[in-house]
């Protein structure tokens, strides 16, 4: 036996082995929450993980994963994970999980310990309301949509709105455009006066060169060589006219380019009027009889907060799903050991593939007993989808009892250079217990016992994003909370008393003005209508005044501008315009001067060939 | 020791022995190595190239020394270089795309910054080093060599117990 071997080779190699066999679980279960945390933001915590050799695997008892934005429930909890992984890729390094069995996975369960990691919850917070998340765009609308409710009391309406404090209160872009208005046409004038100016000496040459080209007469003119010199005069005049024009000419598409402008600034004007306006409108809180909104009363305060949830998701979505990125940035690593730079690759597996997970689970049972259940499947979680090509999908179908159906498919394409995000989400037969109608001071309400569908497809390519909901409230009952307080809100239940349902739907998009939101239900019109039967004529009468009023402000101004500029706009034309005659008479001129002598040279010549074949013949 | 004996050899060689060319060939084929990380499929090419062709190896083992030192001070142009190469040049894009899925050109690691701006400088300058080296021996052997065999640095070099007894142990050794 060769005992150095036993010793030193054999013994340590066991030792190692009893370690190792003891203690790997444990590694790996450490290694696995570390990884998690710091990919979440949160705790993560796994029960019992155990490692199989053959065939290479693990399974796990149960995972936890703290919902950072509230530590002290999950973001979701297993049961059973069991997977096997590649043990070839596994040797380069590479963790290859070909199908991921998940059972029970349960969403929101309630925490017993806290799970935020320490210095972390702050920080996610701040990222998910970052500048530019969907979440900061959501809640800026949210901002928006809770402004004051329309006025609909008659009794105020008549007593009458303090019109010249609100045109005091609301910043009227009209008058600072025509302010600005004002600047720009006494530049524009002053520019113009230096313009003519210089047009004004060029008249002088003008009327000089017009008495040389008159002074001309041809008849008087006897030999070709005169007549040519004449000619020749009448030429350079020509030349000399051009030039001048081809001066006056750009000086003169300045000058019509500025009154353009102005003329186009000017127009503005009523645009810019019928904006201020609207603003007074929204001050005053008028409704619009025209675009009566009644889903924004009735169900955007709820339905946005909603919204704000889910974009938090689309956030966490685009923050976790790891991006193309088309060029390597240039990076400055230790000397000697330069930069890898990656390519494409046909064969190559990425660090981290999860192919399928099979996963099943819902809401927590526990905390409600009309427990909701999904299965589906989770495909291509992967590290790089530029190597893989393919992008992460979604596809869960759930079902609370007999009638409640749900199916949600989701796709994270990151293999282009531009992401792009598709969620379609669908459920019918909701039973709302309670959702929430109106505001606190408009029709406040609860539905009861009404059944909700709703149908969502949410786009997002790039920075870009297009979402419409579709939500249809049926067999609804609805319970006011307090007697009408105006005749708005009396309204408003009397079209609702007639139906026993009604579609909502949401729409929410990035246009080039920002972010948007449109709300519409099958009740506005009909809302409308009434409004604008019980409270058309007084407001309709307070409109007019405001209109009135503001258009009377706003002319004041316009007529200030107006006498700066108009007397000096005609000014600008009527000498304009006694130049250009100036130089199509020269012009005329010049060129029936010239053709004059042409005509007086080729007889001239004629002459002189006529008395040489005389004089020949004479001979 | 290794290294005075090199370079004591390398003057001998410089004033006879090997051609010009072969030592030239020696002191270019070197200074890839040196260059370029060694660790390369393209390292050990350039190795077989120089046990195969008669060119000098003392010449190369110095150039290989010298230039490991020239490579070390110039890494960040390198990776510079390399970098050029592999990301901004369109044209070549498909190319490395092809040789990174490739079964052996990873061996090179081709797509490594200091390795493709190193070659592609040692690859550069090769020609100009074999060159200028050629012409060096040349006027090494007619002119340059009396002068130096007349520098005490030399005659303290070839003097020197040191390099004498450590001739002798390489001797033993065959």
């Amino acid at each position: 036996m060769r005992k150095n071997f036993v010793f030193f080779v054999l013994i340590p190699l066991l030792i190692v082995a009893v370690v190792l066999y003891f203690f790997i679980d444990r590694w790996i279960e450490a290694g696995l929450e570390y990884a998690g945390e710091e990919a979440m933001g949160s705790l993560v915590e796994i029960d019992d993980l155990s490692l199989s050799l053959s065939p290479l695997g693990i399974t796990m008892a149960r995972l936890q994963v703290a919902n950072p934005d509230d530590p002290w429930f999950n973001l979701f909890e297993t049961r059973t994970i069991r997977f096997a992984m590649d043990p070839g890729q596994l040797l380069r390094g590479k963790y290859i999980i070909e199908t991921m069995e998940v059972n029970d996975c349960i969403v929101g369960t309630k925490r017993t310990t806290f799970g935020a990691l320490p210095g972390s919850a702050s920080k996610r917070m701040q990222a998910a309301s970052e500048k530019g998340s969907f979440t900061a765009l959501a809640e800026e609308i949210l901002a928006r949509s809770v402004e004051k409710t329309p006025i609909f009391d008659p009794a105020i309406l008549r007593k009458g709105i303090n019109i010249d404090s609100l045109i005091k209160a609301v910043d009227i872009r009209s008058i600072s455009h025509i302010e600005t208005l004002k600047t720009r046409a006494t530049l524009a004038t002053s520019q113009w006066k230096a313009t003519l100016a210089d047009v004004e000496q060029t008249k002088q040459r003008l009327v000089a060169m017009d008495s040389a080209v008159r002074s001309i007469n041809p008849p008087a003119l006897k030999d070709v060589a005169s007549i040519t010199a004449a000619l020749k005069t009448v030429d350079d005049t020509r030349k000399n006219i051009n030039e001048i024009v081809t001066t006056y000419t750009t000086r003169r598409e300045a000058i019509t380019a500025d009154m353009q402008q102005i003329s186009t600034a000017v127009a503005a004007i009523d645009d810019i009027a019928a904006d201020d306006y609207r603003k007074i409108l929204a001050l005053a809180r008028l409704p619009d009889i025209n675009t009566m909104g009644i889903a924004e009363v009735l169900v955007g305060k709820q339905l946005l907060q909603e919204v704000k949830t889910y974009l938090s998701y689309v956030d966490l979505a685009r923050e976790k799903i790891q991006n193309y990125t088309a060029k390597q940035g240039m990076e400055t690593p230790p000397r000697m050991k330069g930069q890898d730079i990656l390519f494409p690759t046909d064969r190559a597996y990425p660090k981290f593939w999860i192919k399928s997970i099979n996963v099943s689970g819902g809401t927590d049972q526990t905390q409600n007993p009309e427990f909701f259940y999904a299965r589906g499947q989770v495909k291509n979680i992967s590290s790089d989808q530029r190597i893989t090509k393919i992008p992460l999908t979604i596809d869960l179908k759930g079902s609370r009892g007999k009638t409640v159906a749900a199916s949600l498919s989701a796709l994270f394409d990151r293999t282009r250079s531009e992401p792009l995000d598709e969620y379609k989400a669908g459920i019918t037969g909701v039973p709302l217990a309670s959702y929430s109608l109106g505001r606190e001071d408009f029709l406040p309400a609860t539905i009861k016992n009404a059944k909700l569908g709703t149908n969502i497809v949410v786009k997002i390519p790039g920075r870009n994003f297009d979402a419409r909901a579709e939500l249809d409230f049926r067999n609804m009952d609805i319970v006011y909370a307090a007697a009408p307080a105006n005749i708005g809100d009396r309204l408003a239940r009397e079209v609702l008393s007639g139906v026993s349902g009604f579609d909502a739907d949401l729409r929410l998009w990035q246009s080039p003005e920002g972010f948007k939101a449109a709300l519409s239900t099958d009740l506005d019109e009909q809302f409308a209508s009434r409004v604008k039967a019980v409270l058309g004529a007084e407001l309709a009468k307070l409109q007019a005044e405001i209109r009135t009023k503001l258009n009377g402000f706003i002319n004041d101004k316009r007529k200030e501008f107006e006498a700066i500029y108009a007397a000096k706009r005609a000014e600008a034309e009527k000498r304009l315009a006694e130049y250009q005659a100036i130089v199509t008479e020269n012009i005329a001129l010049v060129d029936a001067k010239k053709k004059e002598l042409e005509e007086r040279l080729e007889k001239e010549k004629q002459s002189r060939v006529d008395d040489a074949v005389k004089k020949i013949f004479k001979r | 020791m290794f290294w005075i004996t090199l370079v004591r050899d390398f003057i001998k060689i410089l004033r006879e022995g090997q051609t010009p060319a072969q030592v030239a060939g020696g002191f270019a084929l070197g200074s890839i190595l040196g260059l370029s990380p060694m660790l390369t499929l393209q390292g050990i090419v350039v190795w077989l190239i120089i046990l195969v062709l008669n060119v000098n190896l003392a010449a190369a083992l110095l150039s290989l020394s010298v230039f490991s030192l020239v490579a070390w001070l110039l890494d960040p142009l390198f990776h510079w270089v390399g970098y050029q190469v592999l990301v901004n040049i369109e044209a070549l894009q498909s190319t490395w795309t092809a040789l990174y899925n490739a079964p052996v050109a990873p061996l090179t690691r081709f797509n490594n910054t200091v390795v493709m701006g190193s070659f592609v400088s040692a690859l550069l300058l090769f020609v100009p080093v074999y060159i200028g080296m050629k012409r060096f021996v040349v006027a090494f052997r007619t002119s340059v060599g009396q002068k130096i065999s007349r520098w005490k640095v030399y005659q303290i070099l070839k003097q020197s117990r040191l390099v004498q007894w450590y001739e002798k142990l390489r001797s033993l050794g065959g």
